[in-house]
């Protein structure tokens, strides 16, 4: 299966394992590690109509996403439009493509 | 080889834990040494440590960052500070910037952008305010200062930071001695301990050598601690080492020479385990020359004598002064940054601060209030820098200028007493005057000594 070209920013994560001699790797695959925990821990905050709390969660989550170049989950966060539910199903089938993308990115990056 | 000017700690606010960590990392691999925190609170309490810039997340989960942001330059308002945040918004940039940030980053962050964005602020930082703790000017042969005694204060600064030798710096008051202090603290082997200042002279420390020895209590029941046991791991200053006793100097030589010392009413010997820096006001020279100093304490801290020159004697520093002391004012009042016209700062150029960088800051921060533009103007200065007529009537100015005609004299014949080994009819040959002169000269100044009867026969 190929990779959706707007999931992960490539030239991003090229050039910050470039710029860290591959040590950022470890940091972007620990966070696809908890990202779907993360996207749930997002769901949760969302039942409990806590909009300080979940603008704040949304907030979090897009800038990890956005410095470990998962573009496509980025763009889905919009902490200013938590007031609008947001689409839990879609952000989750692109978390795991997103996640999907990285490993077969981290594979190449490492044989 | 990482360069030297850019060695140092840069404090990451960052409340999401992968950009702080990529942060971190790039900030390791780039010399920096990372200080990490994730919200507001956690910033205030590390911002108190020695820090080369901040790099700052506008969204933290304890307040707003541009709050932080003003709280940051209010207590270090000379440390380049750099946002990031997750939204492109030009309001929120033109208002960081307004509140004193360097630069604004939008995440994703460019690294290298970010880092060498640091390393220009850094080393400008480096050049154009040496005189601030957290300058990278601890590590730099390279002061920035225009001045010839700038640049030797500054060197006379590396060599003390470089020790833990106790420490003697003169100066007229309001040159900075207590300032100056601190930064050698901040920038020494001491500056994880905490540093205490002592001001001898002041009413409200009571006994002096209680203050600073402690006392054992009656029958060696509630001993209280002394400075010097205070400030154990860090540096005590002893402010107006001139004001301190006879005695007292030279129990503080003994503590000195022996590393040791003993509270009043006890036998026990306790070890020196912090840093003394001393400050004077005074010619301790002179005055141990005259035997008005302990000759053993002047001789204990002589090899690491830091003499802060006037601000008259290094008046081309004086831009560098106006600069912090605006950004200062500005960041403190939260005011938009201010400049000085061409004209203001000549008028400050051609005044000779008898008050040294005391009088600069009172003076830089009127002109600041009284400034309706963006521009500090001559008429925005304290009328007597810039009104000949009233720095000729004013009262002040005159006495100022006696006392420094008085204090020339004095520091000319204490000189001369020392040269010539306090031989009078020598000392009146070599200042032109007659001998009768020097014992007036002598009389006046509170140095004559029984031997003038005897001369004068």
């Amino acid at each position: 299966m190929k990779t959706r070209p707007d999931l992960l920013d490539i030239d991003q994560l090229v050039s910050l394992g470039d710029l860290t001699g591959g040590g950022v790797y470890q940091i972007v695959d620990d966070f696809a590690s908890c990202l779907m925990d993360r996207v749930a821990g997002l769901r949760a905050i969302s039942g409990e109509r806590n909009m300080g709390e979940m603008r704040m969660a949304v907030h979090q989550l897009k800038g990890s996403a956005l410095s470990c170049g998962f573009l496509s989950v980025a763009s889905m966060l919009e902490p200013d439009g938590v007031g609008d539910a947001l689409d839990f199903s879609g952000l989750e089938a692109c978390a795991w493509e997103s996640i999907g993308a990285w490993k077969r990115f981290l594979s190449v990056i490492r044989s | 080889m990482m360069d030297k000017q850019l060695q140092g700690r840069i404090l990451i606010v960052e409340d999401d834990v992968s950009t702080r960590r990529i942060l971190s990392l790039f900030c390791s691999q780039q010399g920096f040494q990372p200080l990490e925190c994730s919200c507001s609170a956690d910033a205030l309490r590390l911002i108190e440590e020695p820090v080369l810039a901040v790099i700052l997340d506008l969204g933290l989960p304890d307040g707003d960052g541009v709050e932080l942001l003003r709280k940051v330059l209010e207590e270090k308002p000379w440390v380049p500070c750099f946002i990031l945040t997750a939204r492109d918004s030009a309001r929120v940039a033109v208002e960081c910037i307004k509140a004193g940030a360097r630069d604004y980053f939008t995440k994703p962050v460019d690294l290298a952008a970010l880092f060498s964005a640091i390393c220009d602020a850094v080393k400008r930082l480096n050049s154009a305010a040496p005189n601030t703790v957290d300058s990278p000017l601890a590590s730099s042969k390279d002061s920035g200062w225009l001045s010839k005694a700038g640049r030797e204060s500054h060197v006379s600064f590396l060599n003390a930071t470089a020790s833990d030798q106790p420490v003697l710096m003169t100066g007229e008051a309001g040159t900075g001695k207590v300032r100056f202090a601190g930064m050698i603290h901040e920038a020494g082997v001491n500056a994880q301990g905490p540093l205490r200042i002592l001001r001898i002279g002041d009413p409200g420390i009571g006994c002096v050598e209680a203050a600073l020895f402690g006392s054992a209590g009656g029958g060696g029941e509630n001993p209280v601690r002394g400075e010097l046991q205070r400030s154990a791991g860090g540096t005590l200053v002893i402010h107006g080492l001139e004001h301190l006793s006879q005695p007292l100097q030279s129990k503080l030589a003994e503590v000195l020479n022996s590393g040791q010392f003993q509270q009043p009413g006890s036998k026990m010997t306790f070890p020196v385990s912090c840093r003394i820096i001393c400050t004077a006001s005074a010619d301790l020279a002179a005055e141990a020359a005259v035997g008005r100093f302990s000759k053993k304490l002047w001789f204990s801290l002589k090899p690491m004598h830091i003499p802060l020159p006037s601000l008259r004697r290094r008046i081309e520093d004086l831009p560098v002064f106006c600069e912090q002391f605006i950004t200062s004012f500005c960041v403190a009042a939260k005011r938009p940054r201010l400049s000085i016209s061409a004209p203001a700062m000549e008028v400050l150029l051609q005044y000779d601060w008898p008050g040294n960088l005391d009088e600069l800051r009172h003076c830089i921060e009127a002109a600041c209030r009284n400034t309706e533009g963006s521009i500090i103007g001559t008429a925005d200065c304290p009328s007597y820098l810039w009104d000949p007529a009233k720095r000729g009537e004013g009262s002040s100015a005159l006495v100022v200028g006696s006392a420094r005609i008085e204090e020339m004299e004095r520091a000319s014949l204490v000189a001369a007493l020392a040269l010539c080994a306090g031989n009078r009819r020598l000392v009146a040959k070599r200042l032109g005057v007659s001998l009768r002169t020097v014992y007036n000269m002598l009389k006046r100044h509170h140095l004559a000594g029984k031997r003038q009867a005897r001369d004068l026969e």
